[in-house]
């Protein structure tokens, strides 16, 4: 401790110069003072020592004199001053200090341990008193006092950190014990954290070599990491039982894995068993103690198991796991934990990283206390479990403990990305070592990193020289060679890596492959990735393109099946859609009404369309036999074009379906119509000769078969497609249903039938729809019938004849419905607006189908009411 | 041949006259009243009759409305309407009324109504039909054995 620096805290502890002096001493005294602060010493000197001559008792002046003799040089002197005054507890520190300072320190203790009584045990004397143990060489005894101190003490004391780094020095072959000191020392003075990061950096380094060197994790072989894939898919799902006899096997079998242990351990705070986990937590964090996971993992359990009773070392856990790896959630947890061991200041740095890196709002429950009292209670008594212990690691055989150890303080400067310090330590390292493969390949990286391609080549080469088996040597050389342009080298060494097993190659030819979507191979390679990988900077990475070429797959498989699905059902759909809908009498049946809407577009099609366009076929067949293809040319023009005998044909067939349409039916001519199926065929064919037949080519047998198609057998359809729709049959069953009828109606319940006279001859069929044929008997017979009970009479007579038109030949059949009721209507009165005595019906209908309706004579009745229809002579044959 | 075609339009005789040019003279006439007119001033070997006549005026059709409305329940319309349906075979009536015996190709189709086929030809021979959908050739056919039977 400078001598300058006594002074000042002296002079600092000082109070008002000369108080309670005699006049004599007093002015001595102030005059000494007054020099001391001008730096002069000996004159200073000589005035306190007259005061101490003077008045002995007085012990201020003792312990200045003590001071300006110290600042002068005169230690021994001082020594002798300080000590005349020795229950003033200024002069014992004064005393006790020098003794330091002149490495005396039985002496200096024994001050210190004075200065404690007069105190009443100052924690800050106890790092005075650690000084003084450590300079005696007591370093359990300094680290005591540290404790103490930290233990007691609230108020800041330089001396902490001079304690400290005095300390640190005695303890380079304990880093770990140096680092929790200074981290000890750090947390009670944060402002010690500058003052001493330089020191804790070092051990900091040192710790995690030695770490390292001590993991040496065992990776798994293949099958192990199935079963490991399979454990985790368990847990996953919640299988415990399945999952816990998997990794407790694996264990047995590598109980080096940290991949095993970190999964254990998960399985175990599942069952509640968390000082298993917590122990099989430490043991990861052992074997790979660089894996963020594991110490966030440890920093979670510690947090939420224990009712905050080690806090402080959760909060470790989570600054490891921070080291490197930003995360919002895990910066939450260090506010979390900063926050209940009452740094605030540390919360507050943690917050601010929290929010520059979170995407959303923490996930919770990762670091809190239960808030359930039972749980809390249980939780604060909890047993931790006991560390484990891991048999240490020698270094590889042949190899020097020291290279071995700089090439692992290397690889901690690289994860701290000190790159410089890394390469300094391997450069040591590989000095003493130059075929220490872990230092060639850790070089190589980092000359990859500096950019310095050729030089990283080497080293790579030179480790594979040394050990031929390394697959991800080969892969980073690929890489490398790659980027030098030396692509052929690089293609044939990424291959050796693969085969050798390295994760990184065979990811890399997995996703090259998938690039150039050849899924399956990528798959396959990929699943030779998943053989020697179940963790690791790829793994995420790796996990998303299995789950795609996985989609893809599915995706194409699936496409696959579509596809064959649809060359089984397109033919069943294709058969669907001719077998779905109906022909046209489908229409007439369901919408009897329609028929002269259907009627008019049948004869339209008739008379409009093949009529006058598609008799022509044979002739223009003819004129191209003879080589004259105007004829043809002719042709075309009539039937082709919007008002071409085609369209207007496709027309018609439109309409006639938008009929249907309105009438809840939905047609299908093309294939359900015996009629129009082949009439649409056979005016596709002839759409399909356009070209042929403008240009005067057309087969001549071609149009030969359309004409016979649309205009022989389709126009003969069709005109009996007109009359097999309204022609019905004549017999004595349609009369006797229309009485039947009538005599079932409300107002003739109780009526006896009456006498009924009906002739009707064989053969004789009218043209009108069945529908309203009945109608209109129903009608007639009804008022026949009324009127005879009127008139109390109980006889009706039906009678057909037959009357023929005398210019167009046409015949007409008469009903003739007979009764005995006075004549009290006429022809003139059933029709237009004198239609009455209920026969609108009749007359309505009977005019919809070009018949006629009268009141005539009738012999043997007094009258008959007589309906014209046109007889149907086809239905009679 | 000389043939009067008679026809609301000009379609038979346009394609007769295009597809037959041989042999035969095809000369329409647009109506009843035209084609008796036509058949009056002689030089015809046929007469090639349309059955439907509906594109002609009301008082260039043969036959009464008034009394034909009688049949429809005194409704004219359908009362024109057979008379424009049927105005061939009023025609012909009218060819033999007023003498005229020269042979009649009718285009209408009476395949379905023998008996009243037969009738006809009782009444108006020497006559004969194709149906609509006759073909150049069949109509030169059956005109051919018309003249010549």
């Amino acid at each position: 401790m400078s001598a300058l620096w006594l002074a000042l805290l002296i002079g600092t502890a000082r109070g008002e110069p000369g108080d309670g002096l005699p006049a004599l001493a007093r002015s001595f005294f102030t005059d000494a003072v007054q020099r001391q602060g001008n730096g002069d010493w000996r004159g200073a000197a000589l005035r306190f020592q007259k005061v101490v001559d003077l008045e002995p008792a007085y012990t201020p002046a003792w312990c200045r004199l003590g001071d300006v003799l110290a600042e002068d040089g005169r230690t021994t002197a001082a020594l002798e001053a300080w000590e005349g005054a020795p229950y003033d507890p200024d002069c014992v520190e004064a005393a006790g200090r020098a003794e330091l300072e002149l490495a005396r320190y039985d002496e200096a203790l024994a001050h210190f341990e004075r200065l404690s009584r007069l105190t009443s045990a100052d924690p800050r004397v106890e790092l005075l008193i650690g000084l003084a143990v450590l300079g005696r060489g007591d370093v359990d005894g300094a680290i005591a006092a540290v404790d103490r101190f930290l233990t007691r003490g609230s108020e800041p004391s330089a001396d902490l950190p001079d304690l400290v780094e005095a300390i640190a020095a005695q303890l380079q072959s304990e880093p770990e014990r140096a680092l929790t000191l200074v981290d000890d020392a750090i947390r009670q003075q944060s402002d010690l954290a500058e003052r001493l990061s330089a020191v804790r950096e070092a051990f900091v380094v040192e710790v995690r070599a030695i770490e390292m060197m001590g993991a040496a994790p065992v990776a798994l072989d293949a099958p192990q990491r199935r079963r490991l894939e399979q454990a985790r898919r368990a847990f996953a799902e919640g299988r415990m039982d399945a999952a816990r006899p998997l990794l407790e096997s694996l264990r047995d079998e590598v109980t080096r894995s940290p991949e095993v242990w970190a999964a254990l351990a998960d399985v175990r705070e599942a069952e509640g068993d968390i000082a298993g986990a917590e122990y099989a937590l430490l043991l990861a964090r052992a074997l790979a103690p660089q894996r963020s996971d594991v110490h966030a993992r440890l920093g979670q359990l510690l947090a939420t198991h224990f009712g905050g009773r080690f806090d402080r070392e959760a909060l470790q856990a989570f600054e490891r796991a921070l080291e490197g790896n930003p995360d919002a959630d895990l910066e939450w947890c260090r506010s979390e934990l900063a926050r209940r061991v009452g740094n605030f200041e540390l919360m507050k740095r943690a917050l601010a990283n929290h929010l520059a890196l979170a995407e959303g709002p923490p996930r919770r429950g990762m670091c809190t206390l239960p808030t359930d009292p039972a749980v809390l209670a249980r939780d604060l008594e909890r047993t931790r479990a006991t560390p484990p212990v891991i048999p240490p690691v020698d270094p590889p055989e042949g190899v020097d403990p020291e290279a071995w150890l700089a090439v692992h303080r290397a690889q901690v400067h690289l994860d701290n990305d000190d790159d410089a310090l890394a390469l300094s330590e391997l450069d040591a390292a590989l000095t003493s070592q130059p075929d220490l493969v872990k230092g060639l390949n850790l070089k190589g990286h980092l000359l990859t990193k500096g950019g310095d391609r050729a030089g990283a080549v080497a080293a790579y080469e030179r480790s594979l020289e040394v050990d031929p088996d390394q697959g991800n040597v080969m892969a980073a050389l690929s890489e490398l060679l790659r980027a030098l342009g030396r692509n052929d080298e690089a293609l044939a060494m990424r291959d050796r890596a693969a085969a050798e097993g390295s994760p990184v190659a065979r990811f890399l030819l997995a996703q090259e492959a998938a690039r150039a979507n050849h899924w399956w191979e990528a798959r396959d390679r990929l699943d030779g990735y998943f053989e020697v990988a179940s963790s690791g900077a790829l793994y995420a990475e790796a996990t998303v393109l299995r789950d795609e070429l996985e989609w893809r797959i599915r995706g194409f498989w699936g496409a696959v099946a579509l596809t064959v699905l649809a060359i089984v059902f397109l033919p069943l759909v294709w058969m669907w859609r001719r077998r779905a809908g109906s022909p046209l009498s489908r229409l007439l049946e369901r919408s009897p009404r329609s028929f002269r809407e259907v009627a008019r577009i049948v004869s339209s099609l008739r008379h409009e369309v093949l009529k006058h366009n598609v008799s022509a076929l044979p002739g223009v067949a003819d004129a191209l036999e003879d080589g004259d293809p105007e004829p043809a040319m002719w042709a075309a023009e009539r039937l082709y074009g919007k008002s071409g005998a085609i369209a207007r044909f496709r027309r018609y067939i439109g309409e006639l379906e938008e009929l249907g349409r309105a009438n809840q039916v939905a047609l299908n001519l093309r294939h359900r119509d015996l009629v129009f199926g082949p009439l649409l065929a056979a005016m596709d064919r002839l759409a399909g000769q356009e070209r042929r037949l403008a240009a005067g080519t057309a087969r001549p047998a071609d149009l030969r078969a359309i004409s016979d198609a649309l205009n022989q057998e389709g126009f003969r359809a069709l005109g009996r497609l007109l009359d097999g729709v309204c022609v019905v049959q004549l017999e004595p069953s349609v009369f006797e249903a229309a009485l039947a009828d009538v005599l079932a109606e409300p107002a003739f319940r109780g009526t006896a039938r009456p006498d009924w006279s009906l002739e009707v001859p064989d053969g004789l069929a009218v043209r009108v729809f069945r529908g309203d044929l009945h109608d209109i008997l129903v009608n007639l017979l009804r008022n026949a019938l009324e009127a005879s009970i009127e008139a109390g009479e109980d006889r009706l007579g039906v009678r057909l004849d037959l009357e023929e038109d005398d210019i167009t030949g046409l015949e007409r059949v008469e009903i003739r419905v007979a009764d005995d009721a006075p004549r009290r209507i006429s022809t003139a009165m059933i029709r237009g607006r004198y239609i009455e005595r209920g026969l609108g019906l009749a007359v309505d209908l009977t005019s919809r189908a070009g018949g006629s309706i009268h009141v005539e004579d009738e012999p043997g009745f007094s009258k008959a009411v007589v309906v014209r229809l046109p007889l149907a002579e086809g239905g009679s044959t | 041949m000389r043939v009067l075609v008679i026809e609301d339009g000009s379609e038979y005789t346009e394609t007769l006259s295009r597809f037959l040019p041989d042999g035969f003279e095809w000369v329409r006439a647009g109506s009843g009243p035209e084609g008796l007119a036509a058949v009056g001033s002689g030089g015809f070997a046929a007469v090639f009759l349309d059955m439907r006549f509906d594109r002609v005026p009301l008082d260039q059709l043969l036959g009464d409305v008034e009394s034909t409305a009688d049949r429809f329940n005194g409704d004219p319309v359908q009362a024109r309407q057979f008379l424009e349906d049927h105005q061939g075979l009023f025609v012909l009536a009218a060819l033999r009324d007023a003498g005229h015996g020269i042979p009649v190709l009718l285009s209408y189709d009476f395949d379905g109504e023998p008996r009243r086929w037969a009738k006809l030809v009782e009444k108006h021979a020497p006559v004969d039909y194709l149906p609509d959908n006759a073909s150049p050739s069949d109509i030169a056919a059956k005109l051919g054995a018309l003249v010549g039977g």
